[in-house]
């Protein structure tokens, strides 16, 4: 088969690498940054001290901190209004998944007239923003090495993406300093969601051999460190590790695509308001199973990255079984609660399966799937 | 209510009753499926008794949604051995939905050799009458004689020779609206030799003096609706190529991207394919008195069809459309559109479908019994189908019939059918359509270019032709596919438009039902009728031999065909 490898963003990494931040966008001729984050990492000081960077780099800042969870749309286009008034000419987005989503909303609205719903889907011909440089302080979006940006749309109250080159980052910095302060619930909830990014990426029909490498060194990585900054937060080795291997996932599945699991957690995640890292994860191992069918080569890999041996002559049916049990027993090593712990009933998990059988991500499952079997997947995964 | 009208053929009677209650609500493509599977053994022999040929209206006939009056040949293909339901444009669906018909079932052989004719007369009366007058009278001169007969208010749906001689790939051929030449289609599945085997020449439907009045549960609404949808198709045709230019200006996509197949699906590229395209297409019209941006059936506003003249002006043929133009041409490395025209004329006019004729040509070249590019050759070849010589007889039955007589390792067909003209290595999604309709390799049921990621990757290509099968299977019982694809952004609306019309459920849900239900029982029809896995398979070469302008070949799972009609 002949695949491609399209989306690429230039990194920096290491520890203390946000402080490069002024001179990078100096580099690039910036004068005047929209500076994108929320309250809670002002609280903690984190933005004050990229801003404080940048202005003695001589730029001059603009602050948004009203970065909002799921982003809704309204907030996104208040804020390019704002950027746009006051001209700035680059944006630096600092936090999770929604300021980064935040800051390519505005992006996108830099040079094409709102509203963003206009824009949903792939776009592939939006007029280019400004440079837009990305340091996440979580390991789980990858949000900084992809080309999507998810935003909730008020009036039609649904979440739904751009896919445009004018989401892809000019820059990523990633400082492992700035994860350290994730408490441990918040640690493995982003982490399974780089794991489930890696996963998913390889066993989608749109995969390539580069986007496999990244995401089985994503795996492999996440595997052996998600467990140790879930205990120690302050372990700098692991944080390193983990923000690295969230980005390498990201980069496996901006390329690649993700399927099935998330089809499922987006559904999860809107009827019960499951934190997405966690409803994604939730059916994972069973979606594993369920691939395995086809892609048993590619969940072989998975269990080889687990560290799980898998016997020459083991049927596909095996390897989907070895998969899944692997899978499990890593989320449950970080606490991950199932359906059941999350107070939610078999019969109203399971009535989300007609629902998430609807779900445009199954496009890219690796065979057709039915609402019944996504049922089973749900019920199997429900008390697992 | 819709009524139905039942042909004898061994009894000789014409009997004119209430649809069936089961079947008010179908049409078109779903109500084939549905009568079918109910009063036709799937086992028993395409051009024997047991087999029935179907004419059937669609679910909105006759009303004021555009492109409503598609019509819906039905039957066991003498071709393809499965469910076949062929659909074509034409005048004849608005006659007979005017007249207040549904369907019409042909039943039974004759017990004589004999040919008839089934007139439909302005007062309503139907009957069969003597044609043997006509024996062998091809398509063009047969509707000349009608009407001069019977005046020039009627629409006739015909064969020609070739399916007086049962060809396997012989067509129906339907008048167009204005124009009254039998330049529309129902190509596929060598329903000419069915409608041949039961020894009926032609339908001849007059305009009615008084129009049927269907009783609809609420037809302001309903006509508000059809309102909102035509106003869509117009908008929308104002950019659309098919208007503005035809079908043809599909090469103009495909010739670029290796869709377009060359030299029987080589998977090469076709450097000169713009000598039989769009430009030239369009400078011709012009200079020759041609012309574009007409329809086939009264009320479309995306008409899509052509009238197309030779050098001197003088008509030549008409509904010229891509897919013929690819495979005459390109595909046999032909590059002269005039000479495509007549091979296209030629074929309308015996009546025999253009796609697997014309891959039968390809098979000719590939085994070296002509050259590539020897339009003359072609065109003689032609003449040997309308003149019934030995080869001509093996000609007539198709592509794969020609093939196997020549010894040709490489023959483009699913389910006996011939491809028409995507190379499936490059439209994976349309490979997937080829593999698994119900219909054989039929691009209608789902055309998924242009529609995944990747043309030539598997990224969601399963997903789209799934897709893309159901909707082509409710919107073959609705309306024009052409004009489908304009209000596809507003389809809730047929679910409110099939509640207007009939009462019951105005949920969308009952138009995809509709359509999934279609798909399945065609399925179903042809398990019964002894066909496997096997045969939802692509031919062996797809799968080993690259497509030298892109490098891919057919590399989609087995099993990813086998699931694909799990709901």
């Amino acid at each position: 088969m002949i695949t491609e490898y399209n989306v690429f963003v230039p990194s920096i990494m290491g520890s203390g690498s946000s402080l490069r931040t002024g001179l990078e966008l100096k580099k690039r001729g910036c004068k005047k940054a929209l500076v994108v984050f929320d309250k809670g990492l002002k609280a903690v000081g984190i933005s004050d001290k990229v801003v404080e960077n940048l202005q003695n780099a001589g730029i001059e800042t603009v602050d948004f901190d009203g970065v909002l969870p799921d982003p809704p749309d309204t907030v996104v286009e208040g804020a390019a209004e704002m950027a746009k008034e006051k001209g700035i000419d680059c944006i630096v987005a600092i936090g999770g998944g929604s300021s980064m989503d935040t800051a390519k909303g505005i992006n996108v609205l830099m040079n094409n007239p709102p509203p963003i719903m206009k824009y949903f889907g792939v776009q592939k011909n939006l007029k280019p923003g400004v440079p837009l440089i990305f340091i996440p302080t979580t390991s789980g979006t990858g949000s900084e090495v992809t080309n999507m940006c998810v935003i909730s749309c008020e009036s039609l109250g649904k979440k739904d993406s751009v896919i445009s080159d004018v989401c892809v980052g000019t820059l990523a910095i990633l400082d492992p300093e700035l994860t350290l302060g994730l408490p441990p619930k918040l640690t493995a909830a982003t982490g399974v969601d780089a794991l489930s990014h890696a996963v998913e990426s390889l066993t989608g029909g749109h995969s390539n051999p580069l986007s496999d490498a990244l995401a089985r060194d994503a795996i492999r990585t996440i595997a052996k460190w998600l467990p140790v900054a879930y205990e120690d937060g302050s372990n700098i080795e692991a944080r390193e590790n983990l923000l690295y291997a969230s980005m390498f996932a990201g980069m496996a599945f901006t390329n690649a695509l993700v399927h099935v699991g998330h089809a499922i957690g987006h559904t999860l995640g809107a009827k019960f308001h499951i934190p997405h890292g966690t409803a994604v994860v939730i059916s994972l191992p069973e979606v594993i199973e369920y691939a395995a069918k086809t892609e048993h080569k590619k969940v072989r890999m998975i269990c080889e990255a687990l560290s799980i041996q898998v016997p020459d002559d083991a049927t596909p049916e095996e390897i989907g079984e070895l998969g899944k049990n692997a899978l499990r027993k890593l989320i449950k090593s970080v606490d991950i609660p199932n359906l059941k712990d999350l107070g939610i009933s078999l019969e109203d998990a399971m009535g989300t399966a007609p629902m998430a059988s609807q779900d445009a991500g199954l496009a890219l499952a690796p065979y057709r799937i039915t609402g019944g079997k996504i049922a089973d997947i749900i019920k199997s995964a429900y008390d697992a | 209510m819709w009524s139905k009208l039942t042909i004898d053929m061994e009894a000789l009677t014409v009997q004119k009753q209430p649809l069936e209650e089961e079947f008010q609500d179908l049409g078109g493509r779903g109500l084939v499926a549905q009568y079918l599977i109910k009063n036709v053994p799937p086992n028993c022999d395409p051009l024997g008794k047991e087999n029935q040929l179907l004419f059937c209206t669609s679910v909105f006939a006759g009303t004021r949604l555009t492109t409503s009056n598609r019509l819906s040949v039905g039957g066991k293909s003498p071709l393809t051995g499965g469910i076949k339901e062929s659909n074509s444009g034409g005048f004849a669906a608005a006659l007979f939905a005017d007249h207040g018909l549904k369907l019409i079932a042909v039943k039974n052989i004759p017990r004589e050799d004999k040919l008839w004719i089934l007139r439909i007369t302005s007062d309503g009366e139907a009957s069969l009458q003597d044609a043997e007058e006509y024996r062998g009278m091809n398509n063009y001169d047969f509707v000349d004689a009608i009407k001069e007969r019977f005046g020039d208010k009627l629409a006739t749906v015909s064969i020609g020779s070739a399916g007086e001689r049962r060809y396997r790939a012989s067509s129906i051929q339907i008048s167009e609206f204005n124009s009254g030449h039998p330049s529309r289609a129902a190509a596929r599945g060598g329903l000419g030799a069915l409608m041949g085997s039961k020894g009926l020449k032609a339908i001849v439907v007059e305009k009615p003096m008084e129009k049927f009045k269907f009783e609809f549960k609420d037809e302001e609404k309903f006509n508000e609706l059809a309102l909102k949808l035509n106003k869509m198709v117009a908008e929308g045709a104002k950019t659309d190529p098919f208007h503005n230019i035809g079908t043809i200006a599909t090469i103009e996509a495909t010739g670029e991207n290796g869709i377009l197949p060359v030299k029987n699906f080589s998977g090469k590229l076709f450097q000169d394919y713009k000598e039989v395209g769009a430009k030239k297409f369009m400078t011709n019209l012009a200079s020759r008195g041609g012309k574009n941006k007409m329809a086939c059936q009264p009320g479309c506003v995306l008409q899509c069809s052509n009238c197309y003249n030779d050098k001197d002006g003088n008509y030549l043929t008409s509904g010229f459309e891509y897919e013929t133009i690819a495979l005459f041409g390109p595909n046999c490395g032909i590059t002269d559109l005039d000479a495509i025209a007549s091979m296209d004329r030629l074929c309308d006019d015996i009546g025999v479908d253009t796609i697997d004729t014309a891959n039968a040509i390809a098979m000719c070249m590939e085994t070296g019994k002509l050259q590539w590019g020897d339009a003359e050759g072609a065109l003689e070849l032609l003449k040997e189908m309308a003149d019934g010589t030995g080869f001509g007889q093996i000609m007539g039955n198709g592509c794969e019939a020609v093939g196997n007589e020549l010894n040709c390792e490489r023959i483009p067909v699913v389910k006996h059918q011939a491809m028409a003209a995507y190379d499936p290595r490059n439209t994976k999604g349309t490979g997937i359509t080829y593999a698994t309709s119900p219909m054989g390799a039929d691009h209608t049921a789902g055309l998924a270019m242009g529609r995944a990621f990747d043309d030539r990757g598997r990224a969601a290509q399963a997903y789209v032709s799934n897709k893309l099968q159901v909707a082509m299977s409710f919107a073959d019982s609705m309306m024009c596919i052409f004009a489908f694809a304009h209000v596809v952004p507003a389809l809730p609306l047929l679910g409110e438009m099939m509640g207007a019309m009939y009462g019951g459920s105005s949920e969308y849900s009952r138009v995809t039902t509709m359509g999934v239900k279609t798909l399945l029982t065609e399925r179903g029809f042809n398990k019964m009728a002894g066909m496997t896995e096997k045969d939802d398979r692509l031919p062996e070469f797809f799968y080993r031999e690259r497509s030298e302008a892109t490098g891919s070949k057919f590399d989609i799972d087995d099993y990813e065909l086998e699931v694909l009609f799990e709901f």
